[in-house]
């Protein structure tokens, strides 16, 4: 199940970052999941950068939350593109509220791409900025983490499945 | 005088950039409208001609589902065509939402041209 979701997750990142920001991430090395203990590495973090942090909520079988950390520069850049606007006209409200609708879109997706059909139920995402030691937070047992190298920048997907 | 269009999603950023496509659309389109969920949007639908709506599902207040449930309740609503744009790619919510008479649905993320096409269809079976 656990490679399923990883395969689903990586097509789903794909997917929404190449057809709606025409960014083609690639994932890198780190990624790995917890199951029978904690996670390995967080990989290279830039200590100067704030970055973003969005997660939903899912219900079904089985329940969990998807979480994506992205850096405040890429998040900027990815926003402003979509929105035909300078990045330095971009403000918090643009980047959060765009940062929580590409979680959602990789959420949905992710579930579309399962070969495991069900009936899955999201939340509405929350997205707020973070602190570089809060994007080091690693998924608990039952849970994985995948890394992306995209437009040069490090973004991290985290699915905790409930027990 | 064109079409008008009512934009119904939570997220500001997806109204726009639906705004963008069907701008971009070149469609003979009249006045575009945006609401933030179905309670609003129904609201507008109040006190503004609306002749097509194009609505996201996952929406806090009332969702989109809701939305079209009490669009068919009232006789001057029920027969605008309703588009879903969704990024929950379930098959329930999509079967629900065409069962209760959408005209078609998009899968965020999606290319402008698909609202375009999508658009096109909808006025083309609405001037028939």
């Amino acid at each position: 199940m656990f490679e399923e979701i990883r395969q689903s997750a990586v097509g789903a990142v794909s997917k929404v970052f190449e057809e709606m920001f025409f960014i083609f991430p690639e994932e890198v090395g780190e990624s790995c999941d917890t199951r029978g203990g904690e996670a390995q590495g967080g990989g290279e973090e830039n200590p100067s950068a704030a970055s973003i942090r969005a997660e939903i909520e899912f219900d079904g079988v089985p329940s969990g939350k998807i979480i994506l950390i992205l850096p405040d520069g890429l998040a900027r850049k990815m926003t402003g593109n979509l929105m035909g606007m300078n990045e330095a006209e971009v403000g918090d409200p643009e980047i959060l509220d765009m940062i929580g609708e590409l979680n959602n879109m990789i959420s949905g997706n992710l579930f579309f791409l399962l070969k495991r059909k069900g009936e899955y139920r999201l939340t509405k995402t929350k997205a707020e900025r973070v602190s570089e030691t809060q994007t080091q937070t690693e998924p608990q047992d039952g849970g994985m983490v995948i890394h992306f190298s995209a437009d040069g920048e490090r973004v991290k997907l985290m699915i905790q499945l409930e027990p | 005088m064109g079409y008008n269009v009512l934009i119904v999603d939570d997220s500001q950023t997806m109204r726009k950039v639906i705004r963008k496509s069907v701008d971009l659309s070149g469609l003979p389109l009249g006045e575009c409208w945006e609401a933030g969920n179905g309670v609003e949007a129904l609201d507008l639908l109040g006190s503004h001609p609306i002749d097509v709506i194009l609505t996201d599902f996952n929406m806090p207040g009332m969702n989109g589902l809701e939305m079209i449930r009490e669009l068919q309740k009232n006789e001057k609503h029920c027969r605008i065509p309703v588009v879903l744009i969704t990024t929950h790619s379930q098959d329930w919510v999509i079967q629900e939402a065409l069962s209760l008479g959408i005209k078609g649905f998009i899968r965020k993320p999606f290319h402008p041209e698909a609202i375009r096409d999508l658009l096109s269809q909808v006025m083309e079976e609405k001037s028939v």
